[in-house]
């Protein structure tokens, strides 16, 4: 688990005034890094195509494991990726990398999109959302139609998340998201 | 009033020469004084120490600071205590003097509430630099945001918010209204000099003319201040003591701290006031102004205080002491001891037994003695803070925590940068700004002289009886007997008096006299407490139901926390109401018809007067030419 | 409703501070060195504080727990300018870090002395920062914080059991110093249970609250006195 939250990096929203430093968890440290290169597609490892792998018929939870099961979505490990394209289209320049990085045993170091700041302090259950019946686009928009997934709602703003909250009956107790 | 003010204050025709008029109240200003401005800048770069630690604590945390775990609050919440005591000698002394009709307190309330002004703007920083995390102080204020959080009014920080915000306007407001006669008086001094002061002075008296209207407007605007500002500044500390009394806090826990707070912030706000009226005293040269009989009275306030808090801080020590609650016994018994005895005997010692010693006596209530025992009752009420916040902080319930505090450069720097922060604020004030109220001296003058039989004065009529046909003559009178006589041959002619200015209230002169209609200063001013009490109330009750928090079993909205909101919400309301009054009597008389080049005049005491008639005879019969 | 509740027996005690030490791991609690902790600013939201009993030689040494006692009625709620601490519908007594503007009143207005204060920004010297618990947020300078009872546990338990469709069954859940404790000497559950072990275990009358009488209605509740009391309570 730890080793996963370390692979999935976090930017930071400059809006927080925190600074990233040595005593940060491991993911954030890790995101700092990342998103050091700027933010955009090209912090990505891949090029990878939302559009594309969800036309081919790929299921959410097909990548992102965690989506209907537990607190974290998670991103997909290298191992995912190398299931398929160990065959398909091995040639494709993108996927060569894959390969490569699979040949020489370095994870995938994917940037984290939808962010919750460090200096919200807030908790969020993923499973807890898929199960209760909110659609993915509600929080994600229409992936299907982004080549590279880009955050659609300001998951900083807790307005958004409070009326969603009260206009569907769910908790507005502080405590089940701060903690 | 004695010979020596009247010089100051010119109202004979014989000193007409005016730039010695308003004598050094004013003189002050427009000169260049070395010492003062080198002393400003001192106090200015003391100042700056203050920001410069709180920087530094900013950036790498409130660890800096001595606080620790039991005792979380410490220097910064004694020194906010210690300057929100400060700042309630001014304001109160002042309304209470004024309520009152005190006609000794005349020199003395404008630095006073000066004082009080400044030692607010001080106090009011400290609750931030307490804050954890100051950046979002903003979360405490009432405001419709994104969060949908609200407030918690059942706070006594949110009261003291509310108290303090209600005080800073309401003494700041009753500081700037009657500057305004004084402000116009520099404008008129300065007026032939032209340049950005001469502007900047006429923007801030708001078109101040001194009309009859005008001072109706202002004398009703500060009588309603007064007594408004006498229950807020009650309040204000009562609410500060209410951060302490409102807990389960062993030595905190008392009925007595509202009032035992209020005698001590009186207390030391009158040793500092006495400080500030020496300094002033040397620093202007106004020991004719600032004179003797002053200090004697303000001495023997000073002693009433000295008896009263020293009733207060007893009965406080007396009742832990005897009652035998464990808690309690535990925080008296560490008092009793160690470094916390030795900071209650200096307490007591700089606190009563000196004053005591020195203020029963005449000489004791001179200037010196006096100002020598209030450096040592400034201190001493710090002290009583630091008495009150430590020792029980240390002594929890649970005695697994074990508290001592010793305070870090970080706070000494800050405490000592608050003191340069407010020398500074009043050494600007007093040099940019008449820091002695000259109308209200000369309106003593004037009612002296009024009370005396009138003199028999020839009228000067300054413009324009050369011009055959004119039909509007400005007069300039010395007295208001002269205006009596004027307003008796204006009627034998038929003529009428159009406009009327003089740097003081003309006792007997009202509004009406001038054909004007006055502003209904005191309608405006219950409509506004009307108002601000209805909006004070309905933000502490009903907007937090628009903000439904879970709260568990804890009602949102209670009684006690709205009541206390609506009470400072109604003298805000009045406040504001009041001062918009005033400020809309005097912009409606702005355009008065009496020459601005006689203006300059005013500053002399004399009282300009436009007669108007329908022929030149009547004009020149009218005026006694 | 749900109305969580612990209940810990100073007699199974025996003050071996693995509580302590899994509270810490669970909950990110830094540590802040020596130098610090002279101050008294260590961070621990449960501390086990040691008394006397008797005289020597009939001596007994006794262990007590405190944590925050998540009081019903708790002092450190009303004082807070921004609800930054309130009561959930939970009987939990919530801090909420992100809400905290830093005023320390609460802290102050805690009979128990449980609130620990961010004096600092929080450092994990290597290894530590490698096993932060992800499901709890690491506080910043500046903020109040204190024992929650666990409460993302608390939360991930509510969900297992929702996912499942079945409420939470008693013994489901538990914090982490009761997860740790060798003795079994803490019992956490529902005290709107009737049949909870920890609503059982407050019924003995070996049961007291602790600094009862200041009314604070702790949600914890401390059992001592003679086992065959205990026992008489449990036979009856």
């Amino acid at each position: 688990m730890i080793l996963l939250v370390g692979s999935l990096g976090c930017a930071k929203s400059s809006a927080e005034r925190t600074d990233v430093q040595a005593s940060d968890p491991p993911e954030l440290a890790a995101g700092a890094e990342v998103s050091s290169a700027g933010p955009g597609s090209g912090t990505q490892p891949v090029a990878y195509s939302h559009a594309v792998h969800i036309e081919a018929g790929l299921e959410c939870k097909r990548c992102h494991a965690g989506a209907f099961e537990n607190k974290r979505a998670g991103l997909p490990p290298l191992a995912t990726c190398i299931s398929c394209h160990r065959r398909t289209i091995p040639d494709h320049p993108e996927v060569k990398k894959l390969l490569a990085a699979w040949e020489a045993e370095t994870p995938l170091q994917w940037v984290k999109v939808n962010v919750l700041p460090k200096a919200s302090m807030v908790q969020f259950h993923h499973a807890a959302h898929a199960r209760a019946d909110v659609g993915c686009e509600q929080c994600h928009g229409d992936v299907a139609s982004m080549a590279i997934a880009e955050p659609v709602i300001d998951v900083a703003r807790m307005g958004w998340c409070v009326q969603c909250h009260r206009d569907n009956g769910a908790t507005d107790d502080c405590l089940a998201c701060h903690y | 009033m004695t010979d020596s003010q009247a010089s100051l204050v010119s109202t004979s025709k014989a000193d007409a020469d005016f730039s010695d008029a308003g004598g050094p109240l004013i003189d002050h200003l427009l000169r260049w004084r070395p010492r003062l401005a080198t002393a400003t800048v001192f106090a200015g770069l003391v100042a700056l120490l203050m920001f410069v630690c709180w920087g530094i604590q900013i950036k790498y945390g409130l660890g800096v600071a001595g606080i620790n775990r039991p005792v979380f609050w410490g220097f910064y919440i004694i020194t906010f205590v210690f300057w929100i005591g400060i700042s309630h000698a001014g304001t109160l002394i002042s309304a209470i003097l004024r309520v009152t009709g005190a006609g000794w307190r005349r020199p003395v309330t404008r630095c006073a509430e000066a004082v009080t002004v400044f030692a607010l703007c001080v106090g009011g920083i400290f609750p931030l630099i307490h804050l954890g995390r100051p950046w979002v102080f903003f979360y405490m204020i009432p405001y419709p945001n994104d969060r949908m959080l609200w407030p918690n009014f059942r706070s006594p920080l949110v009261w003291d918010m509310v108290a303090i915000t209600t005080y800073l306007t309401g003494s700041l407001l009753y500081l700037s209204l009657p500057l305004l006669p004084d402000l116009a008086l520099v404008r008129d001094r300065i007026a032939s000099q032209g340049g950005l002061r001469h502007k900047v002075f006429s923007a801030l008296s708001l078109g101040w003319r001194g009309t009859p209207g005008q001072w109706h407007g202002l004398d009703q605007g500060i009588k309603i201040l007064a007594v408004a500002i006498i229950p807020v500044a009650i309040s204000v500390h009562t609410i500060v003591s209410w951060d302490f009394a409102m807990t389960q806090v062993p030595g905190w826990k008392s009925t007595i701290f509202g009032p035992y707070f209020v005698v001590g912030a009186i207390y030391s706000g009158i040793a500092m006031l006495l400080i500030a009226m020496a300094l002033l005293r040397r620093g202007l040269q106004l020991s004719t102004v600032l004179h003797d009989r002053l200090f004697n009275n303000l001495g023997l306030l000073f002693l009433a205080m000295t008896l009263l808090w020293g009733y207060f801080t007893f009965s406080e020590h007396l009742t832990t002491w005897y009652a035998g609650d464990l808690a309690e016994q535990i925080v008296h018994h560490r008092l009793m001891q160690g470094g916390s005895l030795m900071v209650l005997i200096a307490m007591v010692v700089v606190n009563v037994v000196i004053p005591l010693a020195v203020l029963p006596f005449r000489w004791g209530r001179r200037p010196l003695p006096l100002a020598l025992v209030s450096c040592g009752v400034v201190v001493g009420m710090w002290l009583e803070r630091w008495i009150i916040v430590v020792p029980s902080l240390s002594a929890p319930r649970l005695t697994f925590f074990e508290g001592s505090y010793s305070p870090t450069w970080i706070e000494i720097g800050i405490l000592i940068g608050s003191a340069g922060l407010f020398a500074f604020l009043y050494l600007l004030f007093m040099q940019l700004l008449p820091i002695v109220s000259v109308w209200e001296i000369r309106e003593g003058l004037i009612e002296d002289e009024h009370a005396q039989a009138a003199e028999d004065h020839s009228l000067e009529v300054a413009e324009p009886s050369g011009v055959p046909d004119a039909s509007v003559a400005s007069v300039v009178l010395a007295t208001v007997a002269d205006l009596r006589t004027l307003q008796v041959s204006a009627a034998d002619a038929d003529a009428k008096i159009v406009g009327l200015r003089s740097s003081a209230p003309l006792p007997g002169v009202t509004a009406a006299q001038t054909h004007r209609r006055p502003v209904p200063v005191l309608r405006f001013a219950l409509i506004g407490a009307l108002l601000g009490g209805l909006g004070a109330f309905l933000l502490a009750s009903r907007s937090a139901l628009a903000y439904p928090l879970p709260t568990g079993g804890m009602e949102i909205v209670a009684g006690p926390p709205v009541a206390i909101v609506t009470y400072e919400g109604t003298a805000l309301g009045l406040i504001l109401a009041t001062v918009f009054a005033v400020v809309l009597a005097v912009r409606r008389d702005k355009d008065v018809v009496v020459s601005d080049e006689l203006a300059s005049r005013l500053a002399t005491g004399e009282i300009l007067a436009t007669v108007e008639a329908e022929s030149p005879e009547q004009l020149t019969m009218a005026v006694g030419r | 409703m749900t109305s969580w509740g612990m209940a810990i027996d100073t007699d199974r005690c025996d003050g071996c501070n693995a509580c302590v030490v899994a509270c810490n791991a669970e909950n990110n609690i830094p540590t802040v060195g020596a130098p610090e902790a002279r101050k008294g600013r260590t961070m621990h939201w449960l501390r086990i504080e040691r008394s006397v009993e008797g005289e020597f030689p009939d001596a007994k040494v006794r262990f007590r727990p405190v944590l925050c006692q998540q009081c019903d009625h708790a002092p450190c709620e009303p004082v807070c300018p921004v609800y930054a601490t309130y009561h959930n519908p939970e009987g939990l007594n919530a801090m909420v870090y992100s809400r905290c503007v830093g005023t320390r009143y609460c802290a102050n207005n805690c009979p128990y002395s449980v609130r620990t204060f961010n004096w600092f920004e929080p450092v994990f010297v290597e290894p530590l920062n490698e096993q932060l618990n992800p499901d709890v947020s690491v506080r910043t300078a500046g903020v109040m914080e204190k024992c929650t009872f666990c409460v993302q546990r608390i939360q991930e338990g509510k969900q297992n059991a929702k996912a499942d469709g079945r409420a939470v069954r008693d013994g489901e859940i538990q914090p982490a110093c009761a997860q740790s404790c060798p003795p079994k000497a803490i019992t956490f559950g529902d005290f709107d249970n009737p049949d909870s072990a920890v609503s059982r275990a407050a019924r003995s009358d070996r049961a007291e609250r602790l600094l009862g009488d200041l009314g604070t209605q702790p949600s914890v509740v401390y059992l001592s006195g003679p086992a065959d009391r205990a026992e008489r309570q449990s036979d009856d």
